[in-house]
């Protein structure tokens, strides 16, 4: 399997907040042995989905205030609760909250729904330079990510939002 | 050569100082806490001289956790590698250290801002890369200390 946990990016405004969905079917490989005859998404796979998530809210935060393209990584997961099982076919919507930015590292609240029930909380915290590990990618690999994480983004946000975000210095006036 | 005036670390000290002098053990019992709930010790373990990293085993994670938990409970902003960024102030970067090993003027500004830590441990040879390991859980109340002192003449808003 593939590793990307978010379908659809529908909303991001930098610096505040994300949402985005995935949508887990029964052709899914995990499903056969977790669990067989009662498939259930992993709650570690909603908590990634939940990273993938807000690594892009942080990532496009720091562009939106510095213009400076960042790569982040997981650094904690805190207060992971799972409350609900999801199952093939379930429509998951992650909504992910901006709580603090630093230079170098940003904490996000992470919250998964099914409709309007709550399956799953965590609260995230992704760093993106040095010091935190993520400053150890080579730079020849940092290149390759970075087209890479542009060609998925652009599709997960779509062309409007993506220009929206990638423009320079985007939302940099109106706050 | 300059060596870059100590009147701007005298000035970060004062205002720490200032604050500590009413609040430091209200601060200090917050960042204990917040020291024991990111490490996972016990809180007495926290003690004014435990070196985080060398005695509780600290790693730079951790003190990105911590910040985060200091800048929520005391509504502050805090700079990431602040310490070293007010040490430096406004020396260049060849007085504040060759090949990584801090000046003595460097060590000298050292000394001033963090007067927790026993002057013997600023020796020559102390490179830039271990200040983090002379930090204390005084060293984030002082910290702590001095963004409340930079925030207050503003009074700037708790968020």
């Amino acid at each position: 399997m593939r590793f990307l946990l978010i379908d659809r990016i529908l909303q991001l405004e930098p610096g505040r907040f994300a949402v985005g969905v995935k949508n887990p079917t029964m052709s899914e490989d995990y499903f056969a042995d977790h669990f067989p005859a009662f498939p259930v998404v992993p709650g570690v796979l909603i908590v990634e989905a939940m990273a993938q998530l807000s690594g892009r809210l942080v990532a496009y935060s720091v562009r939106a205030e510095s213009g400076e393209v960042v790569l982040p990584v997981l650094l904690t997961i805190q207060q992971a609760r799972f409350r609900r099982f999801v199952r093939p076919g379930d429509a998951v919507t992650i909504r992910s909250d901006l709580l603090q930015l630093t230079d170098g590292a940003g904490r996000c609240k992470a919250e998964a729904r099914v409709g309007e029930q709550l399956v799953a909380t965590a609260e995230v915290m992704l760093g993106y330079d040095t010091g935190s590990g993520a400053g150890v990618i080579p730079e020849a690999a940092r290149r390759k990510l970075e087209a890479w994480g542009e060609e998925i983004n652009r599709s997960l946000l779509g062309e409007e939002l993506y220009a929206r975000l990638t423009q320079p210095a985007v939302n940099r006036e109106s706050r | 050569m300059s060596q870059g005036s100590t009147e701007e670390v005298l000035q970060i000290r004062q205002g720490a100082d200032r604050i500590l002098a009413t609040r430091h053990d209200e601060i200090f019992a917050t960042v204990r806490s917040a020291v024991a709930e990111v490490l996972g010790c016990e809180e007495s373990d926290v003690t004014p001289r435990a070196s985080l990293m060398a005695d509780l085993h600290a790693e730079s994670l951790d003190f990105l956790d911590l910040l985060f938990r200091l800048e929520s409970a005391f509504g502050i902003k805090i700079p990431r590698g602040g310490i070293q960024k007010a040490t430096q102030g406004s020396l260049s970067d060849a007085e504040f250290q060759h090949n990584g090993v801090l000046t003595e003027a460097a060590l000298e500004r050292l000394r001033l801002l963090m007067p927790e830590v026993d002057p013997a441990r600023f020796k020559p040879g102390l490179t830039a890369r271990e200040i983090p390991t002379l930090f204390t859980a005084e060293t984030f109340a002082r910290l702590v200390a001095w963004r409340l002192a930079e925030a207050e003449p503003a009074q700037a808003p708790v968020a």
